[in-house]
């Protein structure tokens, strides 16, 4: 009876730290995509730099490719009220964990002046993240504008 | 929807002349094996929406992928695959193809051309896109995937 209790014991807790571990990512991942658009809106380099991954894959929503080296220097040449000006709040975001991995995405709203005139527009986006070196890193982000 | 049918020629030249050679150096290089294989599977997803072969894209997504089409609407798997069954075949070319491999993670990257027929003439759209692949219970699955035009 005691073997069996035991044997049942060591059954339940994997899957419990498992689907401990799966929810705890979720948050993670979800806090660092709110880090991510505040450390943009500041223009923080160093915050930025924690969390993409030196080989990450950045498509914009023009379709142009960046390098992360030239992601953090575009964040970094835009004077105050240039890049920040572009203000970006997410409306919604989902995050499915597979293991090392998770796919978040969602719809952010993009305010900003572009040619001296206002926009908003909202845009769906894709961010893959992996635990790497006890660490949750983006390596992919691409972002597409929502026609209808 | 970015339909990638079509875009078999192009494939074939780059299986041909990266994914039959990485066999050689599976053993040594095993991201270049993984690299092969996704190259593959991108291809076999060409093909099976090609040929409305809803099967075997059923094989190569996860239940739970995240599709983003170049318009920004979401599929999910089954609104992606009832879509792929009635799919009318526009032409798509891939012109570029990069696969990046992370141990169990590969991310896909390529910019696409597609020329569809809308309102009685020709509409040619240039996009890149991104597609997320996982090992998972011993085979690659796609878990998400991605289109953004290209305006510039």
């Amino acid at each position: 009876m005691r073997l069996a209790g035991t044997l049942l014991l060591l059954y339940l807790l994997p899957c419990s730290v498992l689907a401990q571990s799966e929810s705890e990512a979720k948050s993670k991942v979800a806090a660092l995509e709110q880090l991510w658009n505040q450390a943009y809106k500041a223009g923080d380099i160093k915050a930025l730099d924690s969390i993409l991954d030196d080989a990450i894959v950045l498509i914009n929503d023009d379709g142009s490719v960046q390098t992360k080296a030239e992601f953090l220097a575009s964040v970094k040449a835009a004077p105050p009220a240039s890049a920040q000006q572009q203000q970006v709040s997410p409306e919604s975001l989902t995050v499915h964990v597979y293991g090392a991995v998770a796919i978040a995405s969602g719809v952010m709203r993009v305010k900003g002046t572009e040619h001296g005139k206002a926009y908003s527009r909202a845009e769906r986006f894709v961010d893959t993240w992996l635990y790497k070196a006890g660490h949750w890193v983006c390596i992919a982000t691409n972002a597409t504008p929502v026609l209808h | 929807m970015r339909s990638r049918g079509c875009r078999l020629a192009v494939c074939i030249f780059i299986l041909g002349t990266i994914g039959l050679l990485a066999p050689a150096r599976a053993q040594d290089n095993p991201d270049g094996s993984a690299r092969s294989k996704i190259l593959a599977l991108e291809h076999a997803w060409n093909q099976a929406e090609a040929f409305h072969d809803v099967k075997s894209l059923d094989s190569l997504f996860d239940n739970a992928l995240v599709y983003v089409d170049a318009d920004g609407s979401l599929f999910t798997k089954a609104a992606f695959l009832e879509h792929a069954r009635s799919a009318h075949l526009q032409q798509v070319v891939t012109q570029s193809m990069s696969v990046q491999i992370h141990g169990d993670t590969a991310i896909v990257t390529g910019v696409y051309q597609a020329t569809s027929f809308e309102n009685a003439r020709l509409v040619t759209r240039r996009g890149r896109f991104v597609d997320t692949w996982v090992y998972k219970n011993s085979t690659w699955v796609c878990v998400a995937a991605q289109a953004t035009p290209i305006v510039h």
